[in-house]
C-alpha cells in the first residue's frame, strides 16, 4: 500500500467517522435517559434520508438546506418512542431490544411500501464534485457531512454541558430519582431527549443520503455501528463520542484498503462482538445504576 | 325395409350418445408464473411480469392452444427462497399447473428448478445465469439467457475495441456477478491482459477512494465493473469527486437504463453497458417485431417496457410455443419438455432455441454507450449504430 | 405421553395422501417449530438469544459442505449439528459473563460476523454464491412413493427434528441442568452465592439449542438444495423463533404449537392476500409482547 493510499485511507475514514459520531449520538442519548436500546435507530436515519431524498427531488435545493426538513420527518417520532419505551417492563434493556426490533421491522415495511425496494441516490450536483489535497482526494460530499456532523455533535456536547435542558438531560441520565427529588422534570427531560436524539438522527440521515444510496433494509448496519460505538465510549458521552467515531472509521477505512470491501460488515461485527466481551462487566454496571 | 329413410334406431342411438356426452367445456392450461413482485427486487420482477402476461393475453387473443385458454397463475417469491419454493409446490402440485416461467435471481431461480424437475414441470427462467444451474442435467429446466453472451461481450470490446493491456474488475457476491467476473479473468489472462484488480465489491458508507486509487496506482485502463445499477452510481460519483478516472467504465448489468442519464447527468456521458434488447436499440432485422412489440406492451401497461419485460416475454412464448406444437390431448410433463428442447422461435430478443442443457442457443448481448445523453450500439461492429469514444473523455 | 401421541399422529399423516405443496408447508412449519423450542430452551434459562440465525447457518452449511463430498443423509445432518452445537459452546464460553441486553446484542453480532465470513471465505462456502446442488431427502425405507411422493422424506424428517428438539428440551427441564438454568434465570448473583457456576450451564444451554436449530438448518439444506449466506444466516431466521417462542408461551409444546400455527396462517392467509405486508404480523407481535403483560410472559 502505497504511502498516498495510507494517507487517503486515513482522512476518508476520520471523516466518515464524524458522520458515524453523529449518528451514535442520537443512540447514545436516547439510552442515556432511558436504558433503552433502540434496534430501530438505523431505520430512523435511513427514514430522514428517505424524507431528505424527497424533499431534494421536489425543491432542487442545495441538499445542506434540506437538513431541517430531514430532522422533522423523524422529530415526532420521538415522541412515540418516548411513550412506547416508558411502558415497559423491567428489565428495559431487554425489552427496549425486543420492542424497538419490532419498531424497526415496522419501519422498513412502511418505507418499502411508500419507496420499494429500489436504491435511491441523492445525487446532487451541488455536491458531485471534490478537491485534492496532496494527493489525496476529498469529496464536497463528504467535507461537508464531516462538517455537519462535527457542528451537531458539538452544539449537543455544550448544550449537555451548559444549558439547563442539557444539564436536567445528563441529572436524569446520572440518577433519575436523584434528578427528580431535586425538582427536575424527568419526564420532560427525557422527552426531550428522545426528541432531540430522532432530529439528529433524521438530519444524519440526510448526509447519508448524499454519500450513500437509501434502500429500507439500510439501516441494520446504522444500528450496529451505533451500538458499537455507544458501547466504545460509555453511555452519553459525546466527545468519546466523536473520538470513537474517528477511530471506528479509520479502522474500517485501513480495513478496506488492506483487505478488500467484503470484510468491512464482518470487521465491524468482530469490534461489536470484542466490545461487548471486553466491556461486558461495565455495561452491566452502568445498566444496574439505574433504578 | 325403405332404405332412404334412416331407421329409427339409429336416430335413437344417435340422441342418446348426444344425451350421455357432457358439453365439453374448454379446460384452460394453467402456467405458473414466480417472480418478486415484493422485496428488494420488485422492479425486476415485476417487469418480467408485464413481459408474460403480455405473451399470455396474445396467445389467448389468438385462440388459445387448440381451443383451450391459456390461464396465468402469478405468485410473489417475496425474494426468499423458501416461498420460491411453497410457490413452486403450490403450483405444480395444487394447480396443475403444465409449466413455470419467470425468475429473476438465482438463489431463487435454482430451487424453483428442483421442484420443476422432481414435479415433472418444465420450468422456463426468464433471467438466470447461474453457470452450475445447467450443470446437472435437469432436464426440465431451460433459460432465455446465459453468462456466456456477458463474457462474450464484455471481454470482446476490452480486446478488439478498447485494446487494453491493464484491466481492474470489481464485483458483486451474487453468482451472476462473480461467476462473470472469474470468466473474464480467465478470458484476459489467456489473451495476455492484465487484471491489475479483482475484487469483490461491498458497498457501504466508507469511501472508495482507496480502492479506486490502487485502480489507478496499478495503471488500469478499463474499470469493469460487475456489479448493480446503485453501486454504478456510487462509484461514478466517486471518480467524479475524486478526480480518479479511466479511460472506460464498463458496467455489465443495469447501465442500459435511460434512467442512468437521468440520475448521473452529464456524468453519465461515455459510460459503457450491455443490453440485449430495449425499445430504443434494436438490431439485425428484428425492428418491425420490437416496434409491435413496443406498441403492444405500452397499450397494455401504459408506459415503455424495460430489457427484463422482454425476457420476461420471450420465456413465455417459448412455452407457449411449445404448447401450440403438442397440438390437441393431453399434456404430459415429458411430452412439453420434449416440445420445449425442439423450439425455434423468432422474438424482439433474438432466436429462442435451448441447448441439451437448456441454455440459449443464440442468446446475445451488445456493448452500448452513453452519448449525447442517449445509448448508442458500439459493439459487435455488425450491430453497432455508432462508434465508440474511447477514451470515454 | 401426549407428547409421543402426537407425533404419531403427524407422522402417519402422510397418509391420507396429500399434495406435496401441504407436506412442504408442514415440514417448513416444523422447521420453524424446532428454532422455536430451541429459542425457548435459552430463554428458560434467562438468556435471550437474537442470532438464533447463527446456528441455523452453521448447520445448514455443515450439511451442505458434507453432502457435497459425498456423505450419506445421516452423517450430513448429524456433522451439522454438532457444528452447530459447537458453536453453540463457543458463545456460551465468551459470552458467559454477558447477561440481558449485551448477550443478546453479542448472539446478534455472532450471527451477523458469520454470515460476513460465509460471503467472503468463497473457497470454503462458495461466497456469495452460495452452494447448490444439495441431494434431496429420500423417504424412509418401507414408504411406498405414491404416499405423498417426493416430499414425504422431507416431512419426516423434519418431524423427526422436531421430535428430537422437544426430547433435548424435556430432558434438559426435568434434571438437574433444568434446575440450574432456572436458578440462574431467577438471579445469577443469588445462584453464584449458593455455590452456582453460571458459565458451564449456559455453555451446556447455548450447546444444546445450537443442536436443535442446527438440525433444522440441516434440513433446510436438503429441503431447498442450496445454502447462501444472506439467506441462512439472515435475520428472519433470528426474528421468527423470538416471536414464535414468546407468544407460545414457557410450556413445553407452547413454542412448538404456536410456530406451526403462526406459519401456517402466514403461509395460507398473509401470503396469498398481502404478501407486501408480510413482515408486518411479526413486527405488530413483537410490539404487543412488549407492551402487553400477560402473566406468563415473564423471561427476565
Amino acid at each position: 500500500m502505497s504511502l498516498t493510499t495510507l494517507l487517503q485511507a486515513l482522512v476518508s475514514g476520520a471523516l466518515v467517522g464524524c458522520l458515524y459520531a453523529l449518528i451514535a449520538a442520537g443512540f447514545s442519548l436516547v439510552l442515556s435517559v432511558s436504558r433503552g436500546l433502540n434496534l430501530a435507530h438505523g431505520e430512523l436515519v435511513v427514514l430522514g434520508g428517505y424524507a431528505g431524498y424527497a424533499a431534494w427531488l421536489l425543491l432542487g435545493v442545495h441538499p445542506l438546506l434540506l437538513l431541517p426538513l430531514a430532522a422533522l420527518a423523524t422529530l415526532p417520532l420521538g415522541l412515540v418512542w418516548d411513550r412506547l419505551t416508558a411502558r415497559l417492563a423491567p428489565p428495559v434493556e431487554l425489552w427496549s431490544c425486543v420492542l424497538t426490533f419490532g419498531l424497526s421491522l415496522l419501519l422498513q415495511s412502511a418505507m418499502t411500501g411508500f419507496w420499494s425496494g429500489e436504491y435511491r441516490l441523492l445525487a446532487s450536483p451541488a455536491l458531485g464534485h471534490g478537491v485534492a489535497l496532496g494527493g489525496v482526494a476529498l469529496s464536497h460530499a463528504r467535507l461537508a457531512a464531516a462538517l455537519v456532523a462535527l457542528a451537531a455533535v458539538g452544539a449537543l456536547a455544550l448544550g449537555l454541558r451548559r444549558a439547563r435542558w442539557g444539564r436536567a438531560i445528563r441529572a436524569t441520565s446520572l440518577d433519575r430519582d436523584a434528578a427528580s427529588l431535586l425538582g427536575i422534570d424527568v419526564e420532560r427531560a427525557t422527552r426531550l431527549a428522545f426528541v432531540l436524539a430522532f432530529g439528529l438522527a433524521g438530519g444524519a440521515g440526510l448526509l447519508f443520503a448524499t454519500i450513500h444510496y437509501l434502500y429500507p433494509a439500510a439501516g441494520s448496519e446504522l444500528t450496529l455501528l451505533a451500538i458499537t460505538l455507544a458501547i466504545w465510549a460509555g453511555i452519553g458521552r459525546m466527545r468519546a463520542l466523536l473520538f470513537g467515531g474517528v477511530a471506528l472509521g479509520v479502522v474500517e477505512a485501513l480495513t478496506v484498503a488492506v483487505a478488500g470491501t467484503g470484510w468491512r460488515e464482518p470487521a465491524l461485527a468482530l469490534l461489536l462482538l470484542a466490545s461487548l466481551l471486553a466491556r461486558g462487566g461495565a455495561l452491566a454496571r452502568e445498566f444496574g445504576r439505574r433504578s | 325395409m325403405t332404405p332412404a329413410r334412416p331407421s329409427f334406431s339409429v336416430l335413437l342411438l344417435l340422441l342418446l350418445r348426444l344425451a350421455a356426452a357432457p358439453v365439453r367445456a374448454a379446460e384452460p392450461i394453467i402456467i405458473g408464473e414466480i417472480d418478486s413482485r415484493t422485496g428488494q427486487f420488485a422492479a425486476q420482477g415485476s417487469a418480467i411480469h408485464q413481459g408474460v402476461t403480455l405473451a399470455v393475453e396474445e396467445a389467448n387473443g389468438r385462440g388459445g392452444i387448440a381451443g383451450r385458454p391459456l390461464a396465468l397463475l402469478s405468485r410473489d417469491d417475496e425474494g426468499k427462497p423458501q416461498r420460491a419454493v411453497a410457490a413452486a409446490e403450490e403450483l405444480t402440485g395444487r394447480h396443475g399447473a403444465v409449466a413455470l416461467v419467470g425468475g429473476y435471481v438465482d438463489s431463487l431461480v435454482g430451487p424453483v428448478a428442483e421442484v420443476a424437475d422432481r414435479a415433472r414441470a418444465p420450468y422456463v427462467a426468464a433471467a438466470s445465469l447461474d453457470e452450475r444451474l445447467t450443470a446437472r442435467g435437469n432436464r426440465y429446466f431451460f433459460r432465455v439467457s446465459n453468462l456466456r453472451a456477458y463474457v462474450d461481450v464484455t471481454t470482446g470490446v476490452v480486446r478488439e475495441v478498447f485494446k487494453a493491456r491493464h484491466v481492474a474488475i470489481l464485483y458483486s457476491h451474487t453468482p451472476g456477478a462473480s461467476q462473470l467476473a472469474r470468466r473474464q479473468k480467465e478470458v484476459f489472462e489467456r489473451a495476455g491482459i492484465h487484471v491489475a484488480v479483482f475484487e469483490p465489491f461491498a458497498p457501504g458508507l466508507s469511501d472508495f477512494t482507496p480502492l479506486l486509487a490502487r485502480v489507478r496506482d496499478q495503471g488500469a485502463e478499463v474499470l469493469l465493473s460487475d456489479t448493480f445499477f446503485a453501486d454504478h452510481l456510487l462509484l461514478v460519483r466517486q471518480m467524479a469527486q475524486s478526480g480518479l478516472r479511466v479511460d472506460a467504465f464498463l458496467g455489465a448489468f443495469g447501465l442500459e437504463f435511460p434512467s442512468v442519464v437521468l440520475e448521473l447527468g452529464p456524468a453519465s456521458e461515455g459510460l459503457y453497458g450491455t443490453t440485449s434488447w430495449q425499445p430504443d436499440v434494436n438490431w439485425a432485422g428484428r425492428e418491425q417485431e420490437s416496434r409491435l412489440f413496443v406498441a403492444a406492451y405500452t397499450r397494455r401497461f401504459g408506459r415503455a417496457p424495460v430489457p427484463l419485460t422482454m425476457h420476461g416475454y420471450a420465456a413465455a412464448r417459448a412455452v407457449i410455443r411449445a404448447l401450440e406444437t403438442l397440438g390437441g390431448g393431453a399434456i404430459t410433463g415429458d411430452h412439453l419438455r420434449e416440445a420445449l428442447a425442439r423450439v425455434d422461435l423468432e422474438t424482439p430478443l433474438g432466436r429462442v432455441k435451448f441447448d441439451d442443457h437448456g441454455d440459449p442457443v443464440a442468446y446475445e448481448r451488445v456493448v452500448v454507450q452513453i452519448q449525447n445523453g442517449r445509448h448508442v450500439v458500439v459493439y459487435p461492429p455488425n450491430h453497432a449504430t455508432a462508434s465508440p469514444k474511447y477514451p470515454a473523455r | 405421553m401426549k407428547l409421543a401421541a402426537v407425533l404419531l399422529v403427524l407422522a402417519v399423516l402422510p397418509l391420507l395422501g396429500p399434495p406435496a405443496y401441504y407436506l412442504y408447508l408442514f415440514s417448513t412449519a416444523y422447521q420453524f417449530a424446532t428454532l422455536a423450542t430451541a429459542w425457548s430452551l435459552l430463554a428458560y434459562g434467562g438468556q435471550v438469544s437474537f442470532g438464533q440465525a447463527a446456528f441455523f447457518g452453521l448447520g445448514a452449511y455443515g450439511a451442505a459442505l458434507a453432502s457435497l463430498h459425498g456423505a450419506s443423509l445421516w452423517l450430513t445432518i448429524s456433522l451439522g449439528a454438532a457444528l452447530a452445537g459447537a458453536g453453540g459452546a463457543a458463545v456460551g464460553l465468551a459470552a458467559g459473563r454477558l447477561n440481558g441486553a449485551a448477550l443478546a446484542l453479542a448472539t446478534l453480532a455472532t450471527a451477523e460476523l458469520l454470515r460476513g465470513v460465509a460471503l467472503n471465505w468463497t473457497a470454503l462456502t462458495g461466497g456469495g454464491s452460495g452452494l447448490v446442488g444439495i441431494p434431496s431427502i429420500p423417504s424412509l425405507p418401507g414408504i411406498p412413493l405414491e404416499l405423498g411422493g417426493r416430499r414425504v422424506g422431507a416431512y419426516h424428517l423434519s418431524l423427526a427434528t422436531l421430535a428430537a428438539a422437544l426430547t433435548i428440551s424435556a430432558v434438559v427441564l426435568r434434571s438437574r441442568a433444568g434446575l440450574a438454568l432456572a436458578a440462574l434465570r431467577e438471579g445469577e448473583t443469588r445462584g453464584a452465592l449458593l455455590g452456582l457456576r453460571p458459565v458451564p450451564w449456559k455453555v451446556l444451554a447455548f450447546a444444546l439449542s445450537g443442536v436443535a436449530t442446527g438440525l433444522a438448518g440441516a434440513v433446510y439444506a436438503h429441503t431447498l438444495g442450496a445454502v447462501e449466506p444472506d439467506v441462512v444466516f439472515g435475520r428472519v431466521f433470528s426474528i421468527a423463533p423470538l416471536v414464535m417462542a414468546t407468544l407460545g408461551g414457557r410450556s413445553l409444546l407452547g413454542p412448538a404449537a404456536a410456530a406451526v400455527a403462526l406459519y401456517l396462517v402466514s403461509e395460507l392467509v398473509f401470503h396469498p392476500l398481502a404478501p407486501a405486508l408480510h413482515q408486518l404480523p411479526y413486527a405488530l407481535a413483537l410490539i404487543a409482547v412488549t407492551l402487553i403483560r400477560p402473566a406468563w410472559r415473564r423471561i427476565p
